[in-house]
């Protein structure tokens, strides 16, 4: 793209090219199933498909604070240490049998963490990146000193039931995943709440003008961002049967990449959280893939990498032959 | 902490066994001997475990000796120590270095003010030193190996969790446990994979495993992090799979016990510090000088599986 286009005519094109941006993501995300279904061997079978729905699922959880974050223009580097502190907190107390208490403690937390984000990047004006940076470090350097580097472990049997239980055949993790989807979608798209979060993301100058609060829709986003950060550690605890200082660390990155595959804008404005499905999806099954063809340790960063810039390189192209 | 301790006197038991038969030398002409041990982290149980070691050698050998830790876990802190303990003109340096560049300064300063250094648990790459005891990963990864063998009886569909790919201790683990299987040419090494010594992965890792193949008898995994992962991983499939892991932790230890984990290997921090303690107070009082690295065996490198352990917790419980 040679010339800046102004907000109203980029939001106005955008609407004309969603239809086919979303359908051509539908057409890759068919892509890859098919060929994971041909090419490797018990990928369809009915363990493996429940396995691989539920990591999906987590996958997109990790997302949506991220977009959230990208929406506004910034970026939620903070995501998996925010997730590690608060549910090793809450932890302590659900070990000892304080369970609602401890999940309250621990959204709490993820939250007020999330505030403080969005706090100092509106009113001092720091770069999202870099506030949200050092918070990965001060959230993570935090749970190790509280968890002096042990494990919190044998959680009750009722709050397992977050991250191993099933209502019918639909495991926990993944209900919740889609209420949070759901309710974030319908939100973004129909709320004042929503529209504000895209208008400051698509530019910042012009949301002001039109009488919508910056800082107010940063605080927001930061917020719920690291909310969904402490729900997303809460379900890791409850499927591992233990709290650590050292979960999530691969979260930030795997969020940014559900992100990018599922078409939310680094540059903010843009994107759906539908996006998030297909994003979450194709990571999900390259993740899933990688194990059960048996690609060497050696060369398994690599090839996600590989796979990832294809998608995304394949994604810009067809949109802007559009 | 009930537990810490009850582990710390098992440690105490297998380290008199270790040392039992040997005549303790005499104390020489009155002089008492101060010498310090200067660990990584004493939040860290493994390392509570070798100040426990170093203070039960040096107490056997009539020696005072002050164990030490900096707060932060760097090794400019580590050398600041040293620096206290060569203006306090303590008689002998027992070290477990965070870095084994890092550390040679300060191991030169103590060369030029005339104190032996003893390295322990990780090598010292430079510097005059007394000498090097420690376990090192391959016994480890070997002890895990063999206890399988003889677990399958020389048969059978293993998988192995390695460890971060291009890490040093990963790649070690690795060669340990595959210089025990190898030579079985029916232990079948189905997978050997990287689940980044994390537990998150260990579980992810796992569950593809399990899906991938019908028939696993064993998992290797190689640490104790990924092998509680993968644990969930096997109960979740309602799968038989016998898990072992490397460190002893004591939450695989309860897992052991309560048959969820096949078994664990405990490099016992307890015994390093002994021996590298014990080596130092031989030289201070005898003149007797090391061999230059002392490789606590394999035997020391105890696989902690359901036949042991209820010894190892009779023993703890006394």
């Amino acid at each position: 793209m040679t010339t800046e286009m102004i907000p109203a005519r980029k939001l106005e094109a955008e609407g004309g090219r969603r239809g086919w941006a979303t359908m051509y993501r539908f057409i890759t995300l068919l892509l890859f199933v098919a060929l994971a279904v041909v090419f490797v061997p018990r990928f369809a079978s009915q363990a493996n498909l429940l396995n691989l729905t539920r990591n999906i699922f987590l996958l997109c959880l990790m997302g949506c604070g991220m977009a959230l974050s990208m929406l506004i223009g910034g970026l939620d580097l903070s995501l998996g240490s925010v997730g590690a502190l608060s549910s090793v907190l809450g932890a302590t107390l659900i070990a000892g049998g304080h369970i609602s208490l401890g999940v309250a403690v621990a959204i709490a937390v993820g939250a007020a963490i999330g505030f403080l984000n969005g706090f100092m990047i509106s009113r001092f004006k720091l770069p999202d990146f870099i506030m949200t940076f050092s918070m990965m470090y001060i959230a993570r350097g935090l749970a190790l000193t509280y968890t002096q580097g042990q494990a919190t472990y044998n959680l009750p049997r009722p709050f397992l039931w977050i991250g191993k239980g099933f209502v019918g055949p639909i495991p926990v993790p993944v209900i919740i995943s889609l209420i949070v989807l759901l309710i974030l979608f319908l939100a973004l798209k129909y709320t004042t709440f929503g529209r504000g979060l895209y208008a400051v993301g698509a530019n910042k100058k012009a949301a002001l003008y039109s009488g919508i609060s910056v800082p107010r829709k940063q605080i927001q986003a930061y917020t719920i961002s690291g909310l969904l950060a402490a729900v997303v550690g809460l379900i890791y605890v409850a499927r591992l049967n233990s709290a650590n200082a050292d979960l999530g660390q691969s979260w930030t990155m795997d969020a940014i990449a559900v992100c990018v595959i599922g078409g939310i804008s680094f540059a903010g404005g843009e994107g759906n959280f539908l996006g998030l499905l297909m994003g979450g999806t194709v990571i999900g099954i390259i993740d899933n893939c990688i194990n059960l063809l048996g690609v060497p340790s050696r060369f398994q960063d690599f090839f996600m990498g590989l796979v990832v810039v294809l998608t995304v390189t394949a994604d810009h192209y067809a949109k802007k032959r559009q | 902490m009930k537990k810490r301790a009850m582990l710390l006197i098992a440690m105490l038991v297998i380290g008199i066994g270790i040392v039992s038969g040997q005549a303790a030398p005499k104390p020489a002409n009155g002089k008492k001997f101060n010498i310090v041990l200067i660990v990584k982290d004493l939040t860290n149980p493994f390392f509570t475990d070798m100040r426990d070691g170093g203070a039960a050698a040096a107490k056997k050998y009539g020696v005072d000796i002050t164990c030490l830790s900096p707060e932060k876990y760097t090794v400019d802190a580590q050398i600041r120590i040293m620096e206290d303990m060569i203006e306090k003109k303590v008689d002998a340096i027992v070290i477990a270095p965070i870095d084994s560049n890092g550390i040679v300064s300060g191991v030169e300063r103590a060369n030029a003010a005339g104190i032996p250094v003893m390295a322990c648990n990780t090598a010292i790459l430079g510097g005059k030193l007394l000498g090097f005891a420690g376990i090192d990963e391959i016994s480890s990864g070997k002890s895990l190996g063999e206890y399988f063998v003889k677990r399958l009886n020389g048969k059978g569909n293993i998988v192995i969790l390695e460890g971060t790919t291009g890490s040093s201790t990963a790649q070690a683990y690795l060669n340990g446990v595959h210089e025990a299987i190898d030579k079985y040419p029916n232990i079948k090494v189905l997978a050997s994979t990287t689940a980044k010594y994390n537990r998150e992965m260990g579980m992810q890792v796992m569950e593809d495993l399990l899906t991938r193949f019908p028939d696993i008898d064993a998992a290797l995994c190689m640490n104790d992090v990924m092998a509680l992962g993968a644990k969930e991983a096997v109960q979740e499939a309602r799968r038989k799979v016998l898990i072992g892991g490397i460190n002893a932790l004591p939450e695989t230890l309860e897992a052991v016990k309560r048959g969820e984990i096949e078994v664990t290997v405990d490099a016992s921090g307890y015994v390093q510090a002994y021996i590298a303690t014990e080596l130092t107070c031989k030289y201070l009082l005898t003149g007797e000088i090391p061999p230059a690295v002392t490789k606590i065996g394999i035997g020391n490198a105890q696989a902690i599986s359901a036949a042991n352990i209820d010894q190892f917790l009779k023993s703890r419980a006394k």
